[in-house]
């Protein structure tokens, strides 16, 4: 990732976070003082933190300004950028949560995981749709038979 | 003192106390050996389960997961250079190497007795160092835990890869996170809109399970190069013993290094596994072989980095102040059960605590039969599609937000949280001063409550109070010292990358 985008990135934050830190100080101080003195006390230390790091990536930004680019070939532990399959598994999960309160728990994961599992482009047909059966059973099994821990529960099963 | 232990052990030797042990270990193995899950992940997901169950015994079962996943990250490491958890980075500089000689048994036999020893040396540290620093706790009031709060979350965010100021940011967003919901004395709510929901706040283990699992898949699902060229485990194990005992020195040190570094609030395995590592280094008659296959490099990350986990309790359950992530979350476990960390703890629930302490000796000697075991098949393992691993993960993250409250809308907080997670993530803001700052943040606002009702109801008198006391004199200083020492180190690393470019 070069240092470009390494700074679009550090503005984006920097920007985000002021934001967030002006609208929790504006929420912060509309409350009664008796039960807002420490979030008070922590949205005024945002915005400070905010302001600081601000400066930090302008400095930054004026030395870029005067230096090359150059390629990092640091690999990095973390997401280094949001991809597409990121915010497809993402929003599928937002519908599989939506689908546990219509379908249920066990008909909306057995769905999930299969069609997880073809998305992410899973070739073994016959795994793919058993494996969702066999882990199902087991977390009935385990779960709620054994340790009665309660899963979601939806109109079906 | 020993009649505690006797008890402890008694406790811990019961069948349902070794079951879970037992159950805890494979489940901590097979997470640390699998890059991308990480003890945080796996005792948060746990935690549910814990529910219904004897204290003691699920306690122990989460401290074999945390036990055993430390060390199952080096199996990953040496077989396939790529760390299972983050503290077996260093292991791959010289075990993936050794792999390659066709040494992989010998360096994965190193890692698993050094991970036992050092996971033993720094449990017992934990049996006799707990119990009189509890004690000292009798000395702290409502003051010096405010401070202590606070010390705790300066420590970790300068200690955090990111910059220090990204750490403090994130460390005073867990601290607005826990103000959500009602005022402590006034009953007033905050940041509610609303919601029913949060009346009680947010849910310590639903953000947990969000911010560790959630991310995690999506940089699974990102990432799906497949894992190829996995060497496979050979030799047998306990042929090496006597060579780890000819190390006896550097692993009684690394032993030390780790358990010290658990016991300060912040600093987790990663730093002991680089500083053993460098000590090992430094002293030893072979330097040249560092990073070439050096088995001394292997037995010191691991046996450091598994010496973490008896030291970073210490703090936990003497003063509620968690050393690391995987601590704080047994923080939540411990309130869950209805436990509450410092002097009671020992003196009311001793069979508890000294049971849970006991448990990680077993814990310790147990992974390294299982260790064994799974890295002679953790070929297969490793080869673990993510097309089914991704929707797994996501499947217990929902069991294990559901079970707190029984609460549909815990998932979509848990599902909010997972993408706050992942942003930081995206913008390199470390999530641990998070963790702990909403670990810590209904505690330290209680606290500087109640200290300002102590000094009655004067800003002047609070502060004064705060410059007064010694031991919050202390606790100031270490915190003010801990953010010099990120910001120095901020700006060495500055310096040091324009040097390189």
């Amino acid at each position: 990732m070069n240092n470009d985008s390494t700074l679009k990135k550090e503005i984006s934050f920097v920007l985000i976070m002021l934001i967030l830190a002006l609208c929790l100080a504006w929420f912060s101080f509309s409350y009664p003082l008796s039960s807002s003195v420490y979030p008070r006390a922590l949205s005024v230390f945002l915005v400070i933190l905010s302001f600081c790091q601000f400066g930090i990536v302008y400095f930054k930004r004026s030395k870029h300004k005067n230096e090359k680019n150059q390629n990092s070939q640091i690999r990095d532990f973390a997401a280094s950028f949001i991809s597409k399959k990121s915010i497809t598994i993402y929003v599928l999960s937002g519908i599989y949560l939506f689908g546990i309160n219509t379908l249920g728990f066990y008909i909306s994961t057995y769905i999930y995981i299969a069609f997880i599992s073809f998305y992410l482009g899973y070739k073994n047909k016959i795994a793919m749709f058993i494996w969702p059966i066999i882990l199902c059973s087991l977390i009935w099994c385990v779960f709620s038979w054994f340790l009665h821990v309660p899963t979601p529960e939806g109109i079906f099963f | 003192m020993i009649h505690n232990a006797l008890i402890g052990i008694f406790a811990a030797l019961q069948f349902e106390s070794i079951i879970m042990t037992f159950l805890g270990v494979v489940a901590g193995v097979i997470i640390g050996c699998l890059p991308g899950l990480t003890s945080v992940m796996g005792v948060a997901l746990l935690i549910p389960v814990t529910f219904g169950m004897d204290p003691t015994a699920g306690l122990a079962m989460l401290g074999g997961v945390y036990c055993a996943s430390t060390y199952g990250g080096a199996i990953s490491a040496i077989l396939l250079n790529i760390p299972g958890t983050p503290s077996a980075c260093v292991t791959t500089i010289d075990g993936y190497p050794l792999a390659l000689k066709g040494e992989s048994g010998r360096a994965i036999s190193m890692a698993t007795l050094g991970s036992c020893v050092g996971g033993i040396f720094s449990t017992f540290v934990l049996l006799f160092v707990a119990p009189p620093l509890a004690k000292i706790s009798l000395l702290f009031s409502a003051h010096e835990y405010f401070l202590l709060s606070l010390l705790g979350i300066t420590i970790i965010a300068s200690f955090s890869d990111q910059s220090v100021i990204k750490g403090l940011m994130a460390g005073t967003l867990g601290l607005f996170m826990s103000v959500v919901g009602m005022h402590p004395m006034t009953g007033f709510m905050r940041f509610t809109g609303g919601m029913a929901f949060l009346v009680d706040g947010i849910p310590l283990v639903v953000a947990l399970i969000g911010f560790f699992s959630l991310p995690e898949v999506l940089n699974m699902v990102a990432n799906t190069e497949d894992r190829k060229g996995v060497l496979v485990y050979t030799g047998h194990p306990m042929k090496y013993f006597k060579e780890l005992l000819s190390h006896w020195w550097l692993v009684f040190k690394c032993s030390v290094i780790g358990t010290i570094i658990g016991i300060i609030p912040g600093a987790g395995t990663d730093i002991a596994a680089f500083l053993a590592y460098n000590e090992a280094k430094r002293a030893s008659k072979e330097k040249e072989l560092f990073g070439n296959g050096a088995i001394e490099g292997v037995i010191s990350a691991e046996t450091s980095n598994n010496a973490v986990v008896g030291g970073s309790l210490v703090p936990l359950l003497t003063l509620g102040i968690p050393g690391n992530a995987v601590s704080a979350i047994f923080l939540g476990a411990l309130l869950i059960q209805g436990l509450r960390p410092g002097f009671e703890l020992f003196q009311n629930t001793p069979e508890i605590v000294y049971g849970f302490i006991c448990s990680m000796f077993v814990a310790n000697i147990l992974f390294v039969p299982v260790g064994f075991i799974i890295a002679r098949y953790a070929y297969k393992l490793l080869k673990t599609p993510v097309s089914l691993l991704a929707p797994t993960i996501m499947v217990f993250a929902v069991i294990g937000s559901y079970a707190i409250r029984n609460n549909m809308e815990d998932l979509w907080l848990m599902l909010i949280m997972g993408l706050v997670g992942y942003l930081m993530q995206y913008f390199s803001v470390p999530v641990a001063p998070m963790v702990l700052g909403l670990v810590l943040g209904a505690m330290s606002e209680g606290e500087l409550a109640r200290a300002y009702a102590l000094s009655n109801d004067s800003v002047y008198v609070l502060l004064k109070d705060f410059f007064t006391r010694p031991i919050c004199l202390i606790l100031i200083a270490l915190s003010a010292f801990s953010v010099w020492q990120g910001i120095k180190k901020s700006l060495v690393s500055d310096i040091e990358k324009r040097e390189t470019l």
